[in-house]
């Protein structure tokens, strides 16, 4: 019952992210592809710069956007009409729970390697222009300043080695996972509270509730974030530079995981008890 | 193991804020029968379709299907007709089936592409593109094509006309498994007091009524007239 859930779950939601991660890969390769050309002028510089950083904005769209359809999709197929059918098939509250949080999770990492694969292209691309940018461009900046150009833009992407590029990689999946489950589960718990009552039809209570565990969570998010890279500062596009390279090598600190996950297992207990015993399908 | 009643609930209170709709009720229903679930507007026909079903949560009291509290085990079970549409407006006819077919045991599928062309339903055609009438006929399928021990149906005829009433009513009556055991709720108690084999009215947060036709035959009396004069303040 549970992969049958997990399968359908992946599929339902993967009908709005499928078009969402094509079209982020599509601008990407789009973008990469008019940044690719050779001895470039001023004007197609500026161009491709903007275009670039474009990029970026598409990036934290897609974030936003992704989040925005999980927890939406959720609320309908749990406390919509369609809670009708998610609720009258022979599974426990448990295997619904657990399988519309992993389906939620695995949709947002696998949207956040998109949006940071759009962020590595933008700098990789940056690079490139700054490799392809024409003399005569180059000429009419004084010598010092061109050089220190060239070597500002080109220096964005430095990994020491393929191995500190792999390891960087497998912690921002388990830094992710660990996040977005936390996330997730907050997400999916106050929409749960917000339809029991006394809490229903009262959103000032709810998204009192939502700040408290949300700061709570990135608290601890960026508690953890500090252990794991202790130079970087979350979020910021430094992680995919020289220092967060070398820093994927720093041995991470587990008790700060520990500590969100046992948040999240409480969290799901609770929510887990609400829908078993305290909602009403309108 | 089998029990010769199917439902059994005992002291089951809901309410709703301040609002009490059923109040300390115990009922027992048989297996095998179709029940006639009748009462005014507002009485908690639904709110019980809704607790036997695990759609409402948030009783007290003791309710149990087959000996077993409503749960996983309960839904394998009930094959249950809400009064409103619940498929997502993407779901086409045959994914609609597939999902019905992956998730129950009981769910014929090759039964179900049989009545799909019997209402003539387009298996590609979607659920938003579909009227009021295609979407309710569809929903239908989906529950009769599912063998089940017991069949909840809130309002199945409400607001149709008289000859898609009929077509409903056959289409219940003739893809029901033998033994099964049908709730139907229903303010048509005229026409449906010939199907009925048991009549259970209930109003006034309590159960009224809960009683063989037969025996209410016997004592000269109708469904209809008994419903008027069960609930006289509604007329």
């Amino acid at each position: 019952m549970f992969t049958k859930l997990l399968k359908h779950d992946f599929l339902q939601s993967g009908r709005l992210f499928i078009w969402q991660i094509f079209g982020c890969a599509a601008v990407g390769a789009l973008v990469t592809l008019l940044s690719s050309a050779k001895n470039i002028g001023a004007a197609q510089f500026g161009v491709a710069m903007l275009l670039n950083l474009l990029l970026a904005l598409i990036a934290w769209a897609a974030q936003l956007i992704g989040m925005i359809i999980v927890l939406v999709s959720t609320n309908r197929a749990f406390f919509s009409e369609r809670g009708y059918l998610l609720f009258s098939l022979p599974a426990s509250s448990e295997q619904v729970l657990l399988s519309k949080l992993l389906c939620n999770m695995a949709w947002l990492v696998l949207n956040s390697l998109v949006s940071g694969g759009l962020l590595f292209v933008m700098m990789r691309n940056f690079s490139n222009l700054a490799h392809n940018i024409s003399d005569e461009m180059l000429e009419q900046l004084p010598p010092e300043s061109a050089e220190q150009f060239k070597q500002g833009i080109s220096g964005l992407i430095y990994f020491p080695s393929l191995g500190a590029v792999i390891k960087f990689v497998a912690l921002m999946l388990v830094y992710l996972l660990v996040v977005y489950v936390l996330v997730m589960m907050a997400a999916i718990f106050v929409l749960t509270v917000s339809h029991v009552r006394p809490f229903a039809n009262k959103a000032g209570l709810w998204v009192f509730l939502f700040m408290i565990i949300t700061g709570v969570g990135s608290g601890l998010f960026i508690g953890l974030g500090t252990k794991l890279l202790p130079e970087v500062q979350p979020f910021q596009l430094t992680l995919f530079s020289v220092e967060g390279s070398v820093n994927a090598t720093a041995a991470p600190n587990l008790t700060t995981g520990i500590l969100m996950l046992a948040l999240t297992a409480a969290l799901f207990c609770l929510t887990n008890w609400l829908l078993k015993r305290k909602i009403s399908l309108k | 193991m089998e029990n010769q009643n199917l439902v059994e609930i005992k002291g089951l209170t809901k309410s709703y804020g301040a609002k009490v709709v059923l109040e300390d009720i115990s009922l027992t229903l048989p297996a095998g029968k179709i029940i006639g679930l009748m009462g005014p507007n507002g009485s908690g026909k639904t709110s019980l379709m809704k607790i036997l079903t695990g759609m409402i949560n948030d009783y007290s009291g003791d309710v149990r299907i087959d000996g077993q509290p409503v749960g996983a085990h309960t839904k394998a079970i009930v094959a249950y007709l809400p009064d409103k549409s619940f498929l997502p407006p993407w779901m086409s006819c045959q994914q609609a089936i597939g999902y019905f077919g992956d998730f129950y045991a009981n769910f014929e599928k090759e039964k179900a592409f049989r009545m799909l062309e019997a209402f003539q339903l387009d298996p590609k055609q979607k659920v938003k593109t579909m009227s009021k009438g295609m979407q309710e006929k569809l929903l239908l399928l989906l529950v009769m094509c599912r063998s089940a021990q017991f069949y909840v149906l809130d309002e199945p005829l409400g607001g149709v006309d008289p000859s898609a009433r009929q077509f409903i009513m056959d289409t219940i009556l003739n893809n029901r498994p033998q033994g099964s055991t049908i709730l139907l709720s229903t303010h048509m108690i005229y026409d449906m007091e010939r199907v009925f084999d048991v009549a259970l009215m209930i109003g006034r947060k309590q159960v009224l009524l809960n009683d063989a036709v037969a025996n209410l035959e016997a004592q000269g009396k109708t469904l209809d007239g008994l419903f008027k004069e069960v609930f006289p303040y509604v007329y």
